[in-house]
């Protein structure tokens, strides 16, 4: 893998930058696969780099429909956390988040990570009492958060309505300190290059059109761009889990609905945490270059449209300007959404499928991105030795059987 | 302030225009005056006033002056306004000028003529697309970022709350028609003329489009008075609505549209202030007719960023419209005839025009020849290949061009011209037609990506559908016949980039993305390093995600990519076009869902009472209630405390409105209702009351509250105030969708009908004191037990029934009636020591007595026996909601976190959210056991109590705990969950 | 922002209506007798067709009545709406006729 640094630019600078090799390869697909990633989003690709480097998995393909990243890798609002309440979830995003730590070394490829915070607001006495139970559970989990004054609300987030008239009057708040952002195609980018450099083939624009299942075991994949063997199938394609188990044949638990996000034009900076509102139900953060990046709450109906409603989009503003009422004459520049995998505890699924040899990485909600390194790692172990790793045990299937859930809507209100 | 200057600029050509001279006006730029007159836009007027520099480039700080005329302006952005009226980020070719205004660039400083960033260009070599991810990783991008956010975005974001009003409109119409250029025009008089009703919306103050500037006769008038006529035409239907300064910024589902309308911007900001800044627009068309013209693109060359290059249309828009020379030497670049009615029409009005660059060998259309014709020289075959001049355009170089192999003659010429016209071909606006779903499709004749199969009830018609001939647009769209001049017109030449055979030009910096910094040899780095897919090059680059979102360079940056990587434009595709199609002020967007109408508290039937008695109102659920009453300069600890004793002693009196009422009536409803609980229903005999948990399928407690059967038909139901509404419409779903066999009628009585409830050992007292047709004794009127019965004429239900654990009454009544019954009672309850209390003394009370609040003591994984209702709820012979997931393994487990009574040890009261550690840990972190879920100083015990829930609770009484909290650790003794009176000899007072 | 055509009361803007969950999913009349699986089946493993869906829509500020919507879930094209009880293979049916 070629070598990015300073001293790389610069020399590449004075040969006009003829010398940047490929970032990957468009490789050939091949007819036979050890293992097979179905999905090109950070997941998939997390995936099939931890197998390649973790699990010595030296012919991996990752199979994406459309072109590595573009799906809800490179439509969210980049917020990584580790903020949960229940210890299950806590340590695995917590996972997540180290691994982000050292992401850009590992990968070496700078993806952005921005480690400014994230502030929980909280609005009311019941906030103050229930967000309680959150922060101390945090702690219990070891992991750092700290409880914020309103003025130091005011001094993080400058321009924020602090009137004790305001509907929802800010009372308080949690922050994360080792919260913040990450730059999202950076993210998809690194492991695809990474992944590249370890063999691992990456096939764009090819979709999966079914799998070949012999005896309940999965034994091929086919696809348009032609048939593989494979007896390791790892599916990672929030918003279309459902559709992929269609064809292997099992149903999920699994919702696909739009999630909307926004920009704002360009500001020179007004603040650096990721702020989140669960009373007004929005989150904003700013860019690098500048944009105020905002979303909220779901569209309200399943949809695999990948553009997001007015309604929707006009009560996340409203509820931002509620927040920052000076920010009313800055003007919105661009709306979008992804289509994300809603389950009924808001808790991912990682872990085996009915059909053996399949593994499945879904139900991240609204949350994925900051899930990507761990879902990834998680679900490479699983596949390696055809048995969850401690830290996704709790996240199988069976929890939809026996109920044995774990309920994250209530860690923080709106899960991002 | 601004001062008045009066004088005419030289640029000013002495012709006739849309600006008026005899109305001057100030404004300021960078903090200088300049005049300029009523019909200037902001950019009209610094042309006039010789301001070459408007802006800085987003990375390079390179000095950019006005390109365009219009909404693609990728230059010059400004931010307009002081505090609180600022408006960062505005074009300045779309802001119109008014007595006073004030510009500022943005992205330098101190100033766009001068601006210390400006070194950051000589970085150029390095800061390369994507240079960030290779870098900064040492030692973190943490440590760099402060620096870079310094350095990114452009204007600056205003720090006091905007002082104006927005206004959202909803509206339907037959026929929305984007765009009142020539083909909107027509196409509104056509619709117009059948009695359709006509919506045209125009982005500009004044309708016409290019009819505005261009010197075009129809039926051998001038354009401009042609579009007076149609206008006049139009104003005199009373179907059709013309609405000047709005801009349709997205399309939705089912023709839904929605419009920014900008009513003030225009004026200065202290004007008008009664009416709303913006409006948003939300419409529904049963058609909707795309006619919003196209954009001129730019040519690539060496250096073409240049203050003084400019599009070929915008130069003649500023001469003929304001009456602006933008300059006094006009050179021309061109690779399609449109560009050579700049050249005419610049020279008509006196400008030199010192020659025209065509990158097409042997160009022969009319224009052309016209051209020739006024003596302008043509260089064939010759592409601009170069420009100089650091703070504006001194001149420029061409060179032959061999446009079919691509190769680019070595010699150059030099020309001395203080402004480059450029015309790269036209794009049609496609966005909205994008937006609603439609295709594009790459045309090779026109070079340009026109629309395409149609998904909902739309159609694009003239420059937005690719027609770009007036006399074609007219013919096209109107069944009137024009008579109109139809030059023979040439196709245009794709010409994207230069040959890259020369070095000198190679290695030159050719712009693609104005606004974003881009180069031609960005693109093909990203080429090389294999970001070709289009969306993948778009990040890589950033080309097209600036505030404009590549109007003007997008097909350009498509087709170089498609040279790099050896495809077609069509082959490389577009990315998606989303709303908004221009930035809208996010104040629009929100209009009045802000401040109180954000989320509508709901008041009390007694809100004025309770406010004029010194209650301190909370948000409970989405009602405005008292948390508390207040005497003067009581704590709220002291006035909570006076308000438990009051109730424990005496007799309190709570606005108990939010209450959820739901009636269930009809021969099922028993049958029906036995669905919806936990415990039994339909045993319950007439006028009795039972307390019930409900459950959703999954078995988790979603409310609580008392039933009771009013009738043998009927039943009414209690919930939590916050969660009324919800069940009744939960009722309602499976009612309808589940079991519309049942014979049931359901309604949700909750805010039509008070309830005032009274609480403490004197209420029956107080009761008696009122002539209330009923026996109030304990014999005859048992706890939950219902009585119907009228008062002072009116029918009220009262419901003995008690959330403190004292005697008492909830007295309901339909809402109207509830003040003068609270009135009533407080004055015969004086003497009685009666007192109003608020939520929180309920919840000292309710706490002290071990009663649970949902959503506190409970959450989304509670399940009935986790609070105490084990037995009940799997004994229910029935079958009810939820009921088969408490017979899953997670819920039989026998470690579940149960709800206790917690007494702590000390003096100080457990905070509400405290975590109980696992045995044998006495610090964090630990593995959890469970949390402190209710936590008071009890007045009425004299020390703290708390409720909580907690593993394998019932087997843990007597244990003491490790509990912790961030602010320290406690410890506690696991006690039963009741603290008051576990007898129940209060209850009937 | 779709326009929905409620069966009681007319087209109106999709801002009046709510989504309420697959159609045609019957609840188990003897839930005590059937397994844990089948218990979370019932509750949990959804058909979520990237396609044509059968969904349970309200007209909840209108006239509160549920009804059917055979919806295109990738386009939000609405093919047809039926009263709740009517199956959902006659309004395909309708749907196929037309």
């Amino acid at each position: 893998m070629q070598k990015y640094s300073t001293l790389s630019l610069v020399r590449n600078a004075i040969s006009h930058h003829n010398g940047w090799q490929k970032a990957w390869r468009n490789p050939d697909l091949k007819s036979e696969y050890d293992a097979v990633v179905v999905g090109g989003g950070g997941h998939g690709l997390a995936t099939a780099y931890y197998l390649a480097k973790e699990h010595g998995y030296k012919n991996v393909a990752v199979i994406e429909a459309g072109w590595l990243g573009g799906g809800n890798t490179g439509r969210n609002t980049t917020i990584v956390r580790s903020n949960y309440l229940f210890p299950q979830s806590a340590k695995f995003y917590n996972f997540s988040l180290n691994l982000y730590e050292n992401m850009s070394q590992e990968l070496d490829f700078n993806i952005m990570l921005r480690q400014a915070g994230l502030l929980t607001l909280l609005h009311s006495r019941h906030d103050l009492e229930v967000m309680r139970r959150n922060i101390n559970a945090m702690h219990m989990n070891g992991i750092d958060s700290d409880w914020v004054t309103p003025d130091e609300v005011a001094h993080i987030a400058p321009g924020i309505n602090m009137s004790e008239d305001a509907r929802f009057p800010i009372v308080g708040g949690i922050l994360q300190k080792r919260g913040g952002v990450a730059r999202h195609d950076g993210v998809a980018w690194g492991y695809a290059r990474a992944g590249d450099a370890l063999g691992v083939d990456i096939i764009q624009m090819c979709a999966v059109t079914g799998f070949d299942i012999k005896n309940g075991e999965v034994v091929g994949v086919q696809t348009a761009k032609g048939h593989i063997k494979t007896k390791k199938v790892a599916i990672a394609v929030a918003g279309h889990s459902s559709v992929l188990a269609e064809m292997a044949g099992f149903r999920l638990p699994v919702s696909s609905m739009a999630l909307q996000a926004c920009v704002s034009e360009p500001l020179k900076p007004v603040f650096d945490a990721a702020i989140m509102s669960p009373a007004t139900g929005i989150y904003i953060s700013q860019s690098d270059k500048g944009e105020l990046v905002m979303g909220g709450a779901l569209d309200a109906y399943p949809s695999y449209a990948q553009r997001g409603n007015i309604n929707t989009l006009e009560h996340i503003i409203s509820g931002v300007i509620e927040l920052f009422p000076c920010f009313s004459r800055i003007k919105l520049m661009r709306q979008w959404a992804g289509i994300v995998d809603i389950v009924h505890d808001s808790s991912p699924i990682i872990g085996h499928t009915p059909v053996k040899g399949m593994y499945i990485n879904c139900g991240f909600g609204t949350g994925g991105f900051k899930a990507t390194p761990a879902g990834g790692w998680t679900l490479a172990y699983t596949l390696a030795n055809d048995r969850p790793h401690k830290m996704n045990e709790d996240f199988s299937l069976k929890r939809f059987e026996t109920g044995a859930f774990i309920d994250e809507m209530g860690a923080a209100g709106i899960a991002h | 302030m601004v001062h008045k200057i009066n004088h005419i600029s030289k640029l000013r050509l002495d012709v006739a225009s849309q600006v008026n001279l005899e109305k001057p006006i100030s404004f300021s730029f960078d903090g200088k005056i300049y005049n300029g007159f009523d019909g200037d836009s902001l950019a009209s007027a610094l042309i006039a006033n010789g301001v070459r520099i408007v802006g800085r480039s987003f990375k390079y700080h390179r000095p950019r002056g006005i390109m365009s005329a219009g909404v693609e302006e990728a230059n010059a952005i400004v931010q307009i306004g002081e505090e609180p009226y600022i408006q960062p980020n505005m074009l300045a070719t779309k802001v119109e000028l008014f007595d006073g205004l004030v510009a500022k660039s943005v992205n330098a400083w101190p100033n766009a003529g001068f601006d210390l960033f400006a070194p950051l260009g000589f970085a150029k070599p390095f800061f390369v697309a994507g240079f960030y991810y290779k870098v900064f990783k040492w030692p973190s991008w943490h440590f760099w970022s402060p620096l870079v956010r310094r350095l990114a975005g452009l204007g600056t974001a205003p720090k006091q709350p905007d002082p104006d009003d927005y206004d959202y409109h909803n509206s339907h119409t037959d026929i929305l028609i984007v765009g009142a250029g020539a083909a909107g025009l027509v196409a509104a008089l056509k619709h117009g003329k059948q009695g359709k009703k006509v919506l045209l919306v125009e982005q500009d103050k004044d309708l016409g489009g290019a009819l505005l500037y261009e010197k075009f006769e129809i039926d051998g008038v001038p354009a401009l008075d042609k579009v007076a006529e149609m206008v006049s035409a139009l104003e005199a239907m009373k179907n059709v609505t013309i609405v000047k300064r709005a801009t349709v910024t997205g399309y939705y589902d089912d023709n839904f549209i929605t419009i920014s309308e900008r009513l003030r911007n225009h004026l200065p900001p202290e004007v008008d202030t009664h009416k709303p800044r913006e409006r948003f627009w939300h419409l529904r068309a049963q058609q909707v007719i795309i006619a919003t013209g196209a954009i001129e693109r730019p040519l690539v060359f060496a250096n073409n960023d240049r203050p003084g290059i400019m599009l070929a249309s915008a130069v003649r828009h500023y001469a003929s419209r304001f009456g602006i020379a933008v300059g006094r030497r006009i050179f021309i670049a061109t690779n399609n005839d449109d560009a050579y009615r700049t050249a005419i029409d610049l020279h008509a009005v006196g400008i030199n025009i010192v020659g025209i660059a065509d990158i097409r060998p042997n160009p022969q259309g009319d224009l052309v020849i016209a051209a020739r014709a006024l003596g302008i020289i043509v260089h064939a075959g010759h592409a601009v290949i170069n420009t100089k001049g650091s703070r504006g355009l001194k001149s420029i170089s061409i060179s032959k061009i061999d446009v079919k192999n691509n190769i680019l003659d070595e010699k150059q010429q030099k020309f001395e011209c203080d402004i480059l016209a450029t015309s790269g071909g036209w794009s049609p606006v496609v966005h909205l037609h994008s937006q609603s779903g439609g295709k594009l499709h790459f045309d090779d004749t026109l070079q340009a990506f026109i629309p395409r199969d149609y998904i909902q009830q739309n159609m694009c018609i003239g420059s937005a559908n690719g027609v770009f001939e007036l006399a074609d647009i007219l013919a096209e769209t109107s069944e009137m016949t024009f008579k109109i001049n139809k030059p023979k017109v040439e196709p245009i030449q794709a010409f994207w980039d230069l040959p890259k055979n020369v070095k000198k030009i190679k290695d030159s910096k050719r712009w693609v993305d104005l606004l974003h910094d881009v180069t031609a040899s960005d693109v093909a780095l990203a080429a090389r390093e294999n970001y070709v897919s289009v969306e993948h090059f778009k990040r890589y680059t950033t080309t097209g995600m600036a505030m404009d979102q590549g109007k003007t360079s997008n097909v350009n940056a498509l087709a170089i990519l498609g040279r790099e990587t050896g495809r077609e434009i069509a082959q490389v595709g577009t990315t998606k076009f989303r709303p908004p199609y221009s930035p809208v002020s996010m104040g629009a967007m929100a209009a009045r869902s802000t401040g109180a109408l954000f989320s509508p508290l709901r008041n009390l039937p007694m809100h004025i009472w309770h406010k004029d008695n010194g209650a301190i109102f909370e948000d409970y659920g989405g009602w405005n209630r008292p948390a508390y009453y207040t005497k003067s300069g009581e704590s709220e600890q002291k006035a909570v405390e006076r308000e438990v004793s009051a109730v424990r002693q005496h007799v309190g009196i709570l606005d108990y409105s939010p209450l959820g009422k739901i009636m269930v009536k009809g021969p099922d409803c028993a049958v029906f209702l036995d669905y919806f609980y936990c415990n039994n229903v339909s045993n319950l005999k007439l006028n009795r009351a039972r307390y019930g948990l409900m459950l959703n399928e999954d078995g988790n407690v979603i409310d609580d509250g008392v039933f009771i059967r009013v009738a043998d038909d009927e039943f009414m139901v209690t919930t939590t105030s916050g969660g009324a509404a919800r069940f009744a419409a939960y009722l309602e779903e499976w009612r309808q969708c589940e079991w519309p066999h049942m014979d049931v009628v359901i309604s949700n009585i909750t805010t039509g009908w008070g309830c005032i409830s009274l609480q403490g050992p004197k209420a029956r007292d107080l009761l008696h004191k009122f002539d209330i047709p009923i026996d109030l004794s304990a014999e005859n009127f048992p706890h939950m037990s219902m009585r119907s019965t009228e008062f002072a004429g009116v029918d009220i239900k009262i419901l003995r029934t008690s959330f403190t654990g004292e005697l008492g009454f909830e007295i309901y009544m339909p809402r109207s009636y509830a003040n003068a019954m609270w009135e009533m009672l407080i004055n015969v309850g004086n003497a009685f020591k009666i007192q109003p209390f608020g939520l929180e003394a309920l919840m000292v009370m309710r706490t002290e007595k071990g009663f649970i609040h949902i959503g506190v003591d409970t959450d989304s994984t509670t399940i009935p026996a986790d609070i105490g209702f084990a037995v009940p709820a799997r004994k229910k012979p029935s079958d009810y909601i939820g009921k088969r997931s408490l017979f899953r393994p997670e819920s039989l487990r026998t470690d579940r976190e149960v709800l206790v009574g917690l007494k702590v040890v000390g003096d100080a009261p457990l905070q509400m959210g405290s975590i109980i550690l696992a045995k044998g840990y006495d610090k964090a972190p630990a593995p959890m056991d469970g949390r402190v879920t209710s936590s008071y100083n009890s007045p009425t015990m004299g020390y703290p109590i708390a409720l909580g829930l907690l593993k394998n609770g019932q087997s843990r009484m007597g244990e003491l705990i490790k509990i912790y909290d961030l602010d320290g650790m406690q410890e506690a003794e696991v006690v039963a969950p009741c603290f008051y009176d576990p007898k129940w000899r209060q209850i009937d007072g | 922002m779709m326009t929905i055509k409620c069966p009681y009361c007319g087209e109106r803007s999709e801002a009046e209506y709510n989504f309420g969950g697959p159609a045609h999913l019957e609840r188990p009349s003897h839930a005590a007798e059937v397994s844990d699986k089948e218990w979370g089946n019932y509750l949990f493993m959804l058909d979520n067709v990237k396609g044509i869906s059968p969904e349970r829509w309200c007209h909840s500020h209108g006239c509160g009545r549920w009804f059917n919507i055979l919806r295109n879930t990738e386009t939000h094209e609405i093919l047809s709406i039926y009263k709740m009880g009517e199956g959902v293979k006659a309004a395909r049916g309708d749907k196929d006729g037309a």
